[in-house]
């Protein structure tokens, strides 16, 4: 623990090039043209991206975003919507519609959180969770966009030869993106802002601190990175359908966002890889058994130690501060 | 018409007391510890296939009357809320929503994979007494009748016990002012373990009629959560007697979009009755402005 320690302080912090680094050697992968591998990156990869979006949210506001999957599932349909619109084989590759999902993920995160952000603790969270339901209810019941049954996109996606490559490097992109902007946020002015509305929200507004333009803001464009996340899952599936809306994939956020640490910048990717590991080696043999167990983690982090791994190795190891945020 | 239209007021006000028990528990600790209790839905559950264990299995018990198996359920509901409290909800009495929302989540994903590895995602359903009392052609089915009459037997005994006993004169006083109520010799916490041992059990009778009244499976343990919360929104925090009228209006909801619209529609029209009522009156039917 100590060598890894002293390693990891010769950085001091995690500079772009580090990061930079670290990215390009994990690019590598799909050149292993290992299809079971790359599809669990990805699959990996865009639960991370999404705990982060979601990480944005509770972790730098402290509102709790139960029905976050909502701009996953608005993403993915976004694309699917596109893609299908002529009906056709489209000629363009669909990964360059994707930033489109962010954008309507963005508008809708900021059209329901300028009401809903007034309302807080449990308020707040039921809220999402009913606009959660709603939506998803209008999607199971639009016939246009396959209703219940989902929407195939392999007419319009004809001419696509690689699916699984650029699905991989839109996410590694975001992840990245992600990393970035919650750490830019943390050691930034609205980093600030934000930590005075976790702390009180009331003395915050008295001392000037926009907290309804602070939170829609950090709601918008956690949305955002979720709805791009969800636009290319759809096109990586080849489908969409209402199940990209179903609460469990908050639950499986939930978890990992905890595990790592609830508002750190690598949480969400230190939780996600052993949410995943633990996982994966419980699901084949006992299909619910990991959900049960990550439900004691839960409970027992909440009592014993809310900051999760990163927040805990933070308060032991005092050099280790400056590192991990 | 004038038959469908009575037929889904029928059944709007039959589920909507079950309903309306359910948020009673749910309202009762919300109103006393300011906490919002995620797995209160699964105490629901628990309710229900505690008695679909006992009126399945064969044994020298077996098929026991599921009016019988309250007399399993309600000890069990409360030992078991007390147990709780003790173990866990006290160590997060007062702390911010944050902490206290993401404990009884994480209880809510425990409590929902045990039954969902103990008894699989099937959807049961208890048969009990499957047949109907008739009125000018609308159905009334005698295990909706039943649960009714026993929503409104629990429910008065839930009122005498809150204005007639001690404890629930205690739990009225705490729940207006935990300091002035300590200053006064009241044991805080043996108030709140009781009031979160009675909420715990409303939640699992709740469960017991819900059994024999409709069908459930571990997926339902989310929705009979949200739907408690919308219901003590709608009748206000802490008021049993919303609660109550909550329920029905949530029941009437449902039943009418099933009947109206399509059956399709009815969780989000519930999301919607709850997005409405918290921008328009916050503080409910029966609710008080904030103090």
């Amino acid at each position: 623990m100590r060598s890894v320690a002293h390693s990891l302080l010769l950085w001091r912090r995690p500079t772009p090039l580090l990061t930079l680094a670290v990215c390009s050697i994990l690019a590598l992968i799909p050149l292993s043209r290992n299809a079971e591998w790359i599809t669990f990156c990805i699959t990996m990869m865009n639960l991370i991206v999404l705990t982060y979006s979601l990480n944005m949210v509770v972790g730098l506001t402290g509102y709790l975003s139960f029905g976050h999957v909502v701009f996953w599932g608005l993403g993915a349909y976004t694309a699917g919507a596109l893609v299908m619109a002529t009906g056709g084989p489209i000629g363009y590759n669909p990964y360059w519609i994707v930033p489109l999902g962010g954008v309507v993920s963005l508008v809708f995160a900021a059209a329901v959180g300028y009401p809903t952000m007034r309302l807080r603790g449990a308020y707040f969270a039921i809220a999402t969770v009913s606009i959660n339901v709603a939506v998803q209810t209008l999607f199971f019941n639009l016939e246009r966009l396959g209703g219940a049954e989902g929407l195939p996109l392999n007419r319009a996606l004809l001419r696509l030869t690689d699916r699984v490559t650029p699905a991989y490097y839109v996410l590694l992109a975001l992840l990245f993106l992600a990393f970035w902007t919650h750490y830019g946020i943390l050691k930034g002015k609205a980093g600030y802002g934000l930590r005075a509305i976790l702390n009180d929200e009331d003395v915050a507004e008295t001392m000037g601190v926009n907290a309804t333009g602070y939170k829609v803001a950090i709601f918008a464009a956690a949305a955002f990175f979720a709805g791009v996340a969800g636009a290319a899952w759809g096109i990586f599936q080849n489908f969409v359908d209402p199940d990209n809306f179903r609460l469990g994939i908050s639950v499986d956020l939930f978890v990992i966002m905890m595990l790592g640490g609830v508002g750190t910048a690598l949480g969400p990717l230190v939780g996600g890889v052993i949410y995943y590991v633990i996982r994966d080696l419980l699901i084949l043999r006992f299909p619910y058994l990991h959900l049960v167990i990550f439900g004691v983690v839960i409970v027992i982090i909440v009592l014993a130690s809310p900051g999760g791994l990163i927040g805990t190795l933070r308060k032991r190891h005092r050099q280790l501060r400056a590192v991990l945020e | 018409m004038d038959l469908l239209l009575a037929q889904a007021i029928a059944n709007g006000l039959l589920i909507g007391a079950i309903y309306g028990l359910a948020a009673l528990g749910l309202t009762l600790v919300w109103g006393i510890m300011d906490v919002v209790n995620l797995a209160h839905g699964e105490f629901v559950l628990f309710g229900a296939y505690l008695t679909f264990v006992l009126f399945s299995q064969r044994g020298s018990l077996g098929g026991l009357n599921p009016l019988l198996s309250l007399l399993v359920v309600v000890p069990a509901g409360l030992l078991f809320g007390a147990f709780l409290y003790r173990a866990l909800l006290r160590r997060v009495v007062g702390q911010p929503a944050l902490t206290t929302l993401l404990l009884t989540f994480g209880l809510s994903i425990l409590f929902n994979n045990v039954l969902l590895n103990w008894f699989g995602p099937d959807v049961r359903i208890v048969r009990w007494a499957q047949s109907s009392l008739v009125i000018g052609g609308v159905a009334l089915p005698w295990t909706r009748l039943i649960a009714f009459a026993l929503v409104i037997v629990v429910a008065l005994c839930l009122f005498v016990f809150l204005q007639r006993s001690y404890a629930g004169k205690a739990i009225r006083a705490v729940m207006q002012d935990a300091e002035a109520a300590a200053a006064l010799g009241i044991d805080t916490q043996r108030v709140l373990t009781t009031a979160f041992a009675v909420g715990t059990m409303l939640a699992m009778v709740a469960g017991v009629l819900v059994s024999v009244a409709l069908s459930f499976s571990p997926a339902n343990g989310v929705q009979f959560s949200v739907t408690s919360f919308v219901i003590c929104v709608v009748g206000g925090l802490g008021r049993p007697l919303g609660a109550m009228m909550g329920g029905i209006i949530v029941g009437l909801v449902e039943s009418f979009t099933g009947v109206f619209i399509t059956q399709a529609y009815t969780p989000a029209m519930v999301s919607l009755l709850l997005i409405g009522f918290l921008l328009v009156r916050p503080v409910g039917l029966f609710g008080m402005a904030e103090r």
